[in-house]
């Protein structure tokens, strides 16, 4: 109040200048530097595969003409394997399940741990927490007699429970670290206002967690789109079941004979991913919590 | 609604929040709990609530034990010191909330929204997100939402102190208004005396889970029965200053300043002592010492800091090492280092026991 006289931009002085311009620098060099694999695959995967075999892909960007030996070959044979359609499907079919399923049971713990009073709640905290640094190979092997066992191999059922279960601790310790700092006045106002517990999760906690839920989603969704191993190992590579990552690994032969239809396989692969990233990315609301409380 | 509170103590594990507080606040009347920041005002409120739940005592709405109900089932509104709105709602999502809850038709929502929006000048802002509010609109917002309920008892924890100094006055003669126009019996929590001595009908003063008194703002002011009480109401802050009360020649006398100083006491503030002579805590208001001609001054001591308050000067002396502030009124003009005379008004001294704290004159 009664400043009326802003407050000049200062000039920049030159050492400033060059301070960000090393830092930009600096910044272009690792993006550059990270993303050649990246690029050089998406060169290879357009190339006749005898040419990818003989001459590396930075030939074809600076020779595009002599060396390039263009070709949609590696695309249309990954697109037009029978299996693979059916592959995307089965990896939506694992996928979408895989990650609401232990989006939403990390949710409800989440608030719970965070926010109601019961006998046991950090010990059980505690215990979620821990199992986050139980490395998922060693528990592979006795899940998998277990499986064999009770009938779940290669079901569905099966791999989204396998998932669930690797990913629960994770999703509950990220979702607990959100949903905990929840300010209290606001849990408070809700319950002067009549909520229940369950109601109070539905109407406040659940809308307000919607960027912690998005973020982990996304996480989620990657991780078990990407996923090899466990898919491998609880689903099997029979064709009806087999999702896009068995399928390519499948198709790359056991000696990895025909390794360039990877390079076409993974930009396919990449697409859904893509889509659930942008989709989701507009929930990152920069302060959701704004205009709540103040203080 | 006659709220009561008996015997009410709150203890988080081995920490004494509230400790056996009685009082009763009558219908439509509003109760300012005030004391500094941890002194157990809004644990008390929060139990009144029922977000918390008494360790031990009995909370009595017309009489009847509502220790056990919960928030929803005790017919309250509250707002909060954060506003506490709904980040995802907007302002009329969050005003008919407890409505929606509670599954009431959508008319009926549109028509209280109607009724408290307007009470509260809001009715232009409702599909706003409390985001996109300025704080006087969101208080007005959070005022609405706990008014929609047509609560018996209000509670406001701290509603103002995030407000700017003049937006805080007008809230707070509208909150006050709208209590008393709409008669609710209401409890409000404040660190404020200011907010505290304007708004209630009487006065809570807590201290470290205590209840140290509980009277009408002016008898607060004016009888203050702790030298806690004596220092915390009123701004600036009374004096306390070390003296002894003797009879002198027949006559009450307080001796101060290590005896440089005596003064007559007049009859109605006589302390009530048990033996002739005693040390006592001599007590008085910074605006009852006046500047005097050293010739008649009852005191006489260096200045040894000046505060200009816009239309009079704080003026802090050294009087035999103690502190004294009083204020020197307008146009009169002291200066650091000066030696300065003062007269002293007898007849607003307060006597409190050096040991104890209690007031010598109220009990």
């Amino acid at each position: 109040m009664g400043h009326t006289l802003a407050i000049q931009k200062r000039q920049k002085t030159p050492q400033e200048i060059f301070r960000r311009v090393m830092l930009n620098l600096a910044v272009a060099c690792i993006v550059i530097v990270w993303t050649i694999p990246t690029f050089g695959l998406l060169v290879s995967s357009f190339r006749d595969p005898v040419a990818i075999d003989s001459t590396g892909w930075w030939m074809a960007v600076f020779q595009p003409f002599t060396h390039g030996h263009w070709t949609l070959g590696n695309y249309i044979e990954v697109l037009t394997e029978d299996a693979m359609g059916n592959a995307f499907l089965n990896s939506l079919l694992v996928t979408i399940p895989a990650t609401v399923i232990p989006i939403t049971i990390a949710a409800f713990a989440a608030y719970a741990l965070a926010w109601m009073r019961f006998a046991g709640r950090r010990l059980l905290f505690v215990l979620v927490v821990g199992l986050m640094v139980v490395p998922l190979q060693t528990s592979l092997l006795p899940l998998f007699r277990l499986y064999n066992d009770v009938g779940l191999a290669g079901t569905y059922l099966g791999i989204w429970l396998a998932h669930t279960g690797f990913g629960l601790p994770l999703a509950t310790y990220l979702l607990y670290g959100y949903i905990s700092q929840i300010p209290r006045d606001l849990i408070e106002a809700a319950e002067v206002d009549g909520t229940t517990p369950m109601t109070k999760f539905i109407f406040l906690v659940l809308p307000i967690s919607v960027p912690a839920v998005a973020s982990f989603a996304i996480f989620q969704f990657l991780w078990v789109w990407n996923d090899l191993l466990v898919a491998l190992i609880f689903l099997g590579t029979s064709v009806d079941v087999a999702v896009v990552t068995t399928r390519l690994s499948e198709l790359v032969g056991s000696r990895g004979q025909t390794w360039y239809v990877l390079t076409s396989g993974a930009f396919l692969t990449m697409i859904m991913p893509l889509i659930v990233f942008f989709s989701l990315q507009r929930f990152f609301v920069r302060g959701m919590m704004a205009g709540s409380v103040k203080g | 609604m006659k709220m009561e509170l008996v015997n009410l103590n709150k203890t988080f594990r081995d920490a004494v929040a509230v400790r056996d507080v009685s009082l009763e606040v009558g219908h439509g009347e509003l109760a300012a709990f005030l004391g500094p920041s941890g002194c157990g005002k809004t644990t008390t409120l929060l139990n009144i609530a029922g977000v918390y739940k008494p360790t031990s005592g009995d909370i009595l709405f017309d009489g009847v034990r509502v220790n056990e109900l919960q928030p929803k089932e005790r017919d309250i509104g509250m707002v909060f010191q954060s506003y506490a709105l709904y980040p995802h709602m907007s302002a009329y999502e969050n005003i008919v909330f407890s409505l929606v809850l509670k599954k009431r038709p959508k008319d009926e929502m549109q028509r209280e929204a109607k009724r408290v929006a307007d009470m509260l000048g809001i009715g232009h802002l409702l599909d706003r997100s409390p985001s996109q509010l300025s704080g006087g609109q969101q208080q007005r917002v959070a005022l609405a939402r706990a008014l929609i309920k047509r609560p018996k008892l209000l509670l406001f924890d701290e509603p103002l102190s995030n407000l700017d100094a003049r937006l805080r006055m007008s809230m707070r003669e509208e909150i006050k208004r709208l209590q008393v126009e709409l008669g609710i019996t209401s409890v409000y929590v404040t660190h404020d005396q200011v907010e505290a001595m304007s708004m209630a009908d009487k006065v809570a003063v807590m201290q470290d889970g205590n209840l140290l008194a509980y009277v009408p703002p002016g008898e607060l002011h004016e009888h203050p029965r702790t030298i806690f009480i004596a220092q915390f109401i009123g701004s600036p802050s009374m004096n306390i200053l070390d003296a002894e009360f003797v009879m002198k020649e027949g006559k009450p006398t307080v001796i101060l300043a290590g005896g440089k100083v005596e003064l007559e006491v007049p009859q109605d503030r006589i302390p009530k002592l048990s033996g002739e002579s005693r040390a006592v805590k001599f007590g008085i208001r910074p605006e009852h010492v006046f500047l005097e001609p050293q010739a008649t001054s009852d005191a006489y001591a260096a200045v040894t800091f000046v505060e200009s308050m816009g239309r009079e000067n704080l003026v802090v002396c050294d009087v035999d090492g103690q502190r004294l502030q009083f204020l020197s009124a307008p146009g009169e003009t002291v200066h650091l280092g000066d030696h300065v005379g003062m007269k002293i008004d007898m007849k607003r001294v307060q006597f409190f026991d050096p040991e104890s704290g209690l007031s010598l004159l109220w009990t």
